[in-house]
């Protein structure tokens, strides 16, 4: 899509239009919703913010001045949103035991692989699952979550040497 | 592991993820040669890594799914949804330049109901503003045989977490006295988590001129107001929680509003002496209204000092009979009331008797839905020194001798919206010349213009303990303040306006704006006049 066109659909979007509004969201699906599922590390409710996040951005886009902003502003926004669930989560102090019966029976979460993960501190799982979502590239991963490039690599390396420590615990014992 | 293999980790790691530097892998790659227990972890890390991509290549499958319903739910808002949730205003009230935009809009809507208080017919409407030929297209709809009955929806949408200092949104909404005058008050819209709606109903009779007009919510009536030919009737809500209604029957010189759109039509009390060419108005492209129908928008507002519009009104008036559709007031990019029409219908009866008698001893006393209420009597025009001295808690200035070049000086008491029981006093005067005077005095000016004058420079310091502060920003405020007296002065503030934040002996900024130059001995003089309210009182 070349810019002209990229900047019509945003000003489309800034006065309400839905579709063009799908179109930008098109573009960039996936990395929030990758963000999501890195922060929260559960599948169903990576798509519950996801769609918050989308659509908190369809009322606050006139905010937004240049199109080129879109993606970065709503990861950002997408990020806040895992926060402030994170933090609920925390108040409400739902336990462990919980969110295993909870995830009971959806795809790829009772995977031993993914309860590996899920014990990964946030600050590792969100660069990891971006890095498999992203095609491997840490230069991606690195401006997605305005860290540097060095910071990403580091990020994953140590991410996958704490998983490889998680999927091994059994064997050490 | 040996230490060296130990470094070597991190590298396999690096290796295995595609991210080890070319000029390092045939290094690493001898090494695992040499090296079994390396070779080996580096093996379990490449198996390691197959499963996760497939783990996550399996919930990208599902990602097309995602995204369609995500997008489903995009294209099943409701146009009313989409329109509220555009619309949330979250203002920001954190810097003292927003809450000084705010209360300089306020300032100018209220100067705009003083011009309909003097009535005077059909001169408001010269300035062919878009508001105007909006507003005059609206008296089309007050005509007819039967009575015309309209519905306008005001939508009060939620502040966010961190808007704190000011929680509720006002609008200016008059009613009508015995006398045939205005009367000019403050609608308090409280801010809630959730958005809500106040119904604003008229009904009108052209051949008569009778009239009702209530506002509720969906719990309660808030207001009330109607004439029923002979009496006009406005809603009081008792300590005891009860509606009473004040009946009173019209003066002799009581004529009914010249122009009911001026008084029920949705720019009531908004008009805008501003021309359609003027930079404050952007026209912009138009927009599809909930009806189908196409409506043309304009944005309005007057920039800060800083030139960012913090402040506007959007206005989407119909392309078919020229009427506004919607009104929205948008502050620190973030929308805050949207008012609408849904219903303007000719009908047979009203709901209600025209005097309506139907809430008379209405209990309103419940605590259910938004506490939204009515303060009357937000401007009062032509004020005693007296009364201005008796109403203001902080300390009040006055011009001990009217200057040699205006007319008298004129002092309208404003309701302060920024700071909550606060009044502003408008000083207002005309010049032959045109250099006509404004100065305000008021609580939130006091609160936050010290801050702007600092960034000016000092003036002249006088015998009577003033310090003078002019430059930076004064043009912006002088012309703030030129619009707030607009009822008084008439002309629009011209280019060669000055501002002057005067730090008066007590703290306090009087705030005071010419219509054009003055010498450092006109400024002298006049600042030197300046002495207490209370002392020219007990003179």
């Amino acid at each position: 899509m070349d810019q002209s066109m990229s900047e019509n659909l945003f000003v489309a979007c800034r006065q309400g239009d839905k579709k063009s509004y799908a179109s930008l969201v098109k573009k960039c699906y996936r990395s929030v919703f990758a963000v999501c599922l890195g922060m929260l590390g559960n599948i169903h409710d990576a798509e519950d913010a996801t769609q918050e996040a989308v659509l908190k951005g369809f009322r606050n886009i006139r905010k937004l001045e240049k199109t080129e902003q879109f993606e970065a502003w709503i990861l950002r926004i997408a990020k806040n949103l895992c926060i402030d669930f994170l933090r609920r989560k925390k108040r409400e102090k739902i336990i462990h035991a919980e969110q295993i019966k909870s995830q009971h029976g959806e795809t790829n979460e009772n995977h031993e692989l993914w309860q590996a993960i899920r014990r990964l501190p946030q600050e590792l799982r969100l660069p990891l699952t971006m890095f498999y979502f992203e095609q491997k590239n840490a230069k991606i991963i690195a401006e997605k979550l305005e860290i540097s490039h060095s910071g990403a690599c580091q990020r994953i390396r140590d991410a996958r040497k704490m998983l490889h420590e998680i999927l091994t615990e059994g064997v050490k014992k | 592991m040996k230490s060296e293999c130990e470094r070597n980790k991190d590298k396999i790691a690096d290796y295995v993820s595609g991210l080890l530097p070319e000029s390092e892998i045939k290094e690493l790659q001898q090494h695992l040669n040499d090296c079994s227990t390396c070779s080996e972890y580096a093996h379990v890390l490449k198996d390691e890594d197959k499963l996760l991509t497939e783990l996550f290549s399996e919930i990208d499958s599902d990602m097309e799914a995602r995204q369609e319903g995500v997008l489903q739910t995009i294209s099943s808002i409701s146009q009313t949804e989409q329109n509220e949730t555009i619309s949330i205003w979250r203002i920001i009230m954190k810097k003292p330049i927003t809450k000084l935009a705010a209360a300089a809009v306020i300032i100018i809507a209220v100067s705009l109901f003083s011009l309909l208080n003097r009535q005077q017919k059909p001169n408001i409407f010269d300035d062919f503003s878009f508001l105007a030929k909006a507003c005059a297209a609206e008296n089309s709809l007050f005509t007819g045989e039967n009575i015309v009955h309209l519905q306008n929806e005001i939508i009060v949408f939620t502040p966010t977490e961190s808007a704190g200092e000011l929680d509720f949104a006002w609008l200016p909404m008059c009613s009508l006295k015995s006398d045939g005058q205005f009367m000019f008050n403050q609608l308090k819209l409280p801010t809630y988590e959730e958005p809500y709606t106040v119904y604003d109903d008229a009904w009108y009779e052209p051949e008569t001129g009778k009239f009702i007009r209530i506002l509720k919510t969906d719990e309660k009536v808030v207001f009330a107001n109607s004439y029923d030919g002979e009496f006009i009737y406005t809603s009081q809500v008792e300590a005891d929680g009860i509606f009473q209604l004040a009946g009173e029957a019209v003066t002799e010189d009581f004529t009914e509003p010249f122009e009911p759109a001026a008084f029920l039509g949705m720019g009531a009390g908004l008009r805008s002496g501003l021309q359609e060419d003027d930079t404050k108005i952007q026209g912009l492209t138009g927009e599809t209204l909930e009806d189908g129908s196409s409506a043309k928008v304009y944005k309005v507002g007057t920039p800060d000092p800083f030139g960012q519009l913090s402040s506007y009104w959007f206005f989407r008036v119909r392309e078919d009979n020229g009427t506004i559709a919607e009104m929205e007031f948008v502050l620190s990019n973030e929308p805050r009331l949207l008012i609408r029409r849904v219903l303007a219908e000719s009908v047979l009866t009203a709901e209600y008797s025209w005097n309506l008698v139907e809430l008379e001893g209405l209990d309103v006393t419940t605590d259910a839905g938004p506490q939204v209420s009515l303060t009357p009597d937000i401007v009062i025009d032509d004020v005693s020194v007296q009364h201005m001295v008796d109403l203001a808690d902080f300390e009040t200035y006055i011009f001990a001798i009217n200057p040699s070049w205006t007319e008298k000086i004129r002092i309208i008491d404003v309701f302060d919206p920024v700071s909550p029981g606060g009044r502003m006093f408008i000083f207002a005067s005309r010049a032959d010349d045109g250099r006509h005077l404004i100065m305000v005095q008021s609580p939130t000016y006091n609160m936050l213009i010290g801050v702007l004058a600092k960034t000016g420079k000092l003036m002249y310091t006088s015998p009577n303990g003033f310090k003078v502060w002019g430059g930076g920003p004064s043009k912006w405020y002088a012309e703030i303040l030129l619009n707030s007296g607009r009822s008084v002065i008439k002309d629009p503030p011209s280019d060669d306006r000055v501002g002057y934040i005067l730090e008066s002996p007590a703290g306090t900024y009087p705030t005071l704006a010419i219509n054009g130059q003055l010498s450092d001995e006109e400024l002298h003089e006049l600042i030197d006049t300046l002495i207490p309210a209370r002392d020219y009182i007990e003179q």
